[in-house]
């Protein structure tokens, strides 16, 4: 059961706004810190594998990369997903209210789109594969997928940002769009590195 | 009542009691396990049962936060019309609710370190009873008690158990309760994420517990590939999901709280005056957060291995153990660090108050903190010695162990001259505190020996190393945190905790944990292995010894547990300054108001100023109260702007 709030309640309710500011950054950037130092240790895994190659059998004759062209595709997708956030995070900073949905639509799909487009990827990568997949197979499934699961969750914060547009709940947030625009911009800047770095294992 | 308020009461009822809570999270959780399972079942024909236990859990963690309410937060932030009222948001917080808070997605830190706390005493609890079966079978020689794939399941649980439970103890309990009062705020950062770091921790206990009906695991609780992906039983991949979900949990955590003590401080709380427990928490869950997802990714990649036969660890596909121990131990040996850390800075916190001296060298202190949480990072090789991996960075990795020797030995001369001509007001807590002392000696020396290579090699995998473990992890960690149970009982839970069965419980404590491990280092330098149910002959006497010890260990784990029972149930009720401390938790009534503070404090000294003259109090300040009679605070109320 609610009761009502007594004065002292009211009163604390509300964080002063340079908390609120700072909390959303640093939540942000501190989450993006955890994860990058699991890209980093999934490549470091994958480098090591590849130098040790234990009994020659790290790759075999007739293993091959993920298909560059639709990687091609997820890559484009990605940088102007992200280009579009930047514009739209910008037009949050100045205070325009209108227009939003025109740079955070494309921004979402192209998230949504390179999502799809990686999950095929993988989809197509795995049936090309034979079980049980060498070590070299293994790694570029595990990086193919982890980036379907980074474009997955960049698709899914849209959503809620999504809704707080339509509420009219972004302005006096501008900082909820900053702090979700370093989530987003490092999703485009790992999975790009993510994906040269596939490459450069082939 | 405002209109809005009026709209907000809602009708109390059993369904509204129950929906959402602990109680329709686990009915959804298991309906949504058994219907993944299913599904998964079905679409593999039954012939993968790895990947139908792998829905099984999918299942059970995301139907379990549907129903505890987990997501409720998001749909409110995403797609509501407005933000929540100050009334909505206490709601959340438990107001009104009695102790049913403690088993709801309840936002207020003091009930999530509640939470921890009471889930902290029942994995040591269980932990416990694993080790007394331990010390029961290797107290004969033949393995009598248990088959030896039973025993290595106890021994991996015990293992992990208390592992998951010493890196949680302090950063938990106190980091949750204490540590937002303690830095003058009202609650953490991220209250709701504060609550999701539970309730994570909390789903991951059935998952866990699980493996003894999945037929266990037979790695240990190092769970070295590639014989965790060899297992015949889909016991591994309990362990692994446990795995995963607790670092998540860990991680959520460790932010929140990084969070909390940068942006949360009250007006003049600098970094220089925090209470050293504060850094000691931070610190550690900052090394956490590095830590952990390399140990993640390994178990992803285990994970990837026994259901969809990938092979980053099996040497016939070109895979390698070594790439296991290293993401392993990358975070192995940080993670006893995350465990040290904050239990030498509530015995440093402790040793101050019950001196009624300043820390002897805070800064110095804080340089010893912060040189562990560096040196850690790069010392992890240590344990892949004789692994045949890393053979030229033997040495660079032998020298970086044994400088991480120099910060710890200047945390341990900061307790000690901290004790040294103050004085000594020796409680239950201070007791714990000298324990520290005494067995970090030990468990400190002895890791010198197995930093260095030519005697690490003969030490490796015997007994010696479980004893040095034991002293460091259990010696000085888990002591630190039976320190801070008893100092700060009184004001988490407003009763005083026994001084007699205190006294008792860590004599026993430390009389049986002695003699115990020094047995187990006897028989180690005779040459025992480790993970061996059947003892071989030369080797009972010390084992039989450390059996006998145990059982005070026992007597002291039942001490406690009475002393807890008892005091909850009629034990003499605690001042709001129980011990005439100087940090802000002790400024709060206790009980703990909601709000904490009823004006947020302005710091004005340090946390450790025994022996100052008090700082002018302003205009309207009430007189220090409760405890030691002028024992000045360290801060003084202000108006709230």
């Amino acid at each position: 059961m609610i009761t009502p709030s007594t004065p002292l309640e009211h009163e604390t309710h509300e964080l002063a706004l340079h908390i609120r500011v700072g909390r959303a950054r640093a939540c942000s950037l501190i989450l993006i810190l955890a994860d990058g130092l699991s890209i980093l240790g999934i490549m470091a895994g994958g480098g090591y594998l590849s130098a040790l190659n234990t009994e020659n059998q790290y790759r075999m004759a007739g293993d091959h990369p993920p298909a560059f062209v639709p990687g091609l595709v997820v890559a484009i997708s990605l940088v102007l997903s992200g280009l579009a956030y930047y514009w739209w995070e910008r037009k949050v900073r100045r205070g325009e209210s209108s227009g939003q949905l025109i740079f955070f639509i494309p921004a979402w799909a192209l998230m949504i789109l390179a999502m799809v487009v990686q999950i095929l990827i993988g989809i197509t990568l795995n049936r090309g594969y034979t079980a049980p997949y060498d070590a070299y197979e293994s790694v570029i499934t595990l990086i193919v997928w982890s980036m379907a699961l980074r474009h997955a969750l960049a698709a899914i914060l849209g959503l809620p940002l999504f809704g707080r547009i339509m509420r009219g709940r972004i302005a006096g947030y501008e900082y909820l769009v900053e702090a979700s625009g370093y989530w987003w911009y490092y999703t485009v800047a790992a999975s790009l590195l993510m994906w040269l770095y596939a490459l450069r294992l082939a | 009542m405002t209109m809005t308020e009026a709209r907000e009461v809602k009708r109390p009822g059993l369904f509204n009691a129950l929906v959402p809570s602990v109680v329709s999270g686990i009915v959804l959780g298991v309906i949504g396990a058994a219907v993944a399972g299913y599904i998964v079942n079905a679409a593999t024909q039954g012939g993968n049962l790895d990947a139908t236990v792998a829905a099984v859990y999918t299942g059970w963690l995301l139907f379990f936060f549907v129903g505890i309410g987990a997501f409720d937060g998001i749909v409110q932030w995403g797609f509501a019309r407005r933000e929540l009222t100050s009334a909505e948001e206490l709601e959340l917080a438990g107001k009104g609710q009695g102790i049913w808070r403690y088993f709801r997605f309840t936002t207020d830190h003091k009930v999530v370190g509640i939470q921890y706390l009471a889930t902290v005493f029942v994995l040591f609890f269980v932990g416990a009873i694993a080790a007394f079966m331990i010390r029961l079978e290797q107290s004969t020689p033949g393995a009598i008690y248990f088959t030896p794939s039973t025993y290595n399941t106890i021994v991996g649980m015990h293992g992990i158990l208390m592992i998951a439970a010493a890196i949680i103890m302090v950063s938990g309990p106190f980091g949750n309760f204490v540590v937002p009062i303690m830095i003058g705020a009202r609650d953490m950062a991220f209250p709701r994420l504060n609550a999701l770091s539970y309730w994570l921790l909390f789903a991951a206990l059935p998952i866990f517990l699980s493996t003894l009906a999945l037929g266990g695991f037979q790695t240990g609780w190092t769970g070295y590939a590639p014989l965790a992906v060899q297992g015949l039983t889909p016991g591994m991949d309990a362990y692994c999901f446990t795995i995963i979900v607790f670092g998540i949990s860990i991680t959520i955590a460790a932010m929140n709280i990084i969070t909390t003590v940068m942006v949360m401080r009250t007006k003049g709380m600098t970094w220089g005056r925090l209470p050293i427990t504060v850094w000691g928490v931070t610190l550690s869950v900052l090394l956490g957060l590095t830590a952990f997802p390399t140990f993640i990714a390994s178990q992803i990649m285990v994970l990837m291995d026994r259901i969809f036969q990938t092979s980053f660890f099996a040497a016939s596909y070109g895979g390698s153990n070594w790439v296991y121990e290293h993401l392993f131990w990358f975070m192995g040996h940080p993670e006893v660090y995350v465990i040290l850390l904050p239990a030498m800075a509530v015995a440093a916190e402790v040793s101050a108050v019950f001196s009624r001296k300043p820390l002897f060298g805070y800064r110095l202190l804080l340089g010893g903190f912060i040189g562990i949480t560096v040196l850690s990072v790069i010392v992890w090789a240590h344990h892949l010695y004789l692994s045949g991996s890393v053979n030229a960075l033997d040495g660079p990795f032998m020298l970086d162990t044994e400088l991480i020797s120099i910060p710890t030995g200047i945390i341990f001369l900061v307790l000690v001259g901290t004790l040294w001509r103050g004085r000594i007001w020796v409680t239950v807590p201070m007791l714990f505190v000298v324990g520290v002392l005494v067995n970090f000696v030990i468990g400190g020396i002895t890791g010198i020996y197995l930093a260095d290579i030519p005697t690490n090699e003969i030490f490796h995998g015997g007994m010696f190393v479980v004893a040095h473990f034991h002293f460091t992890l259990v010696g000085a960690s888990v002591f630190g945190f039976f320190a801070g149970i008893y100092y700060w009982f009184p004001k988490m839970l407003g009763r005083r905790l026994d001084t007699m069965l205190g006294q008792l419980h860590f004599w026993l404590f430390e009389i049986g944990f002695l003699g115990t491990f020094l047995s187990l280092f006897y028989a180690g330098l005779l040459g025992e292995a480790r993970w061996a149910a059947n003892i071989p002959p030369p080797f009972a006497v010390p084992n039989t010894i450390a059996s006998l010890f145990a059982i005070l260990i026992a007597a002291s784990v039942f001490t406690f547990i009475w002393n807890v029972i008892i005091t909850l149930v009629r034990g003499e009720r605690a001042v709001a300054n129980e011990w005439g401390a100087k940090t802000l938790e002790w400024t709060v009534p206790t009980p703990v108001p909601l709000e904490n503070f009823e004006h947020l404090p302005e710091v004005k000294s340090s946390p450790y100023d025994y022996g100052s003259p008090p700082v002018p109090a302003g205009d309207g300040v009430p007189a220090t109260g409760g405890g030691v009679a002028g024992a000045p605070l360290q801060a003084h109320p202000q108006v709230e702007s």
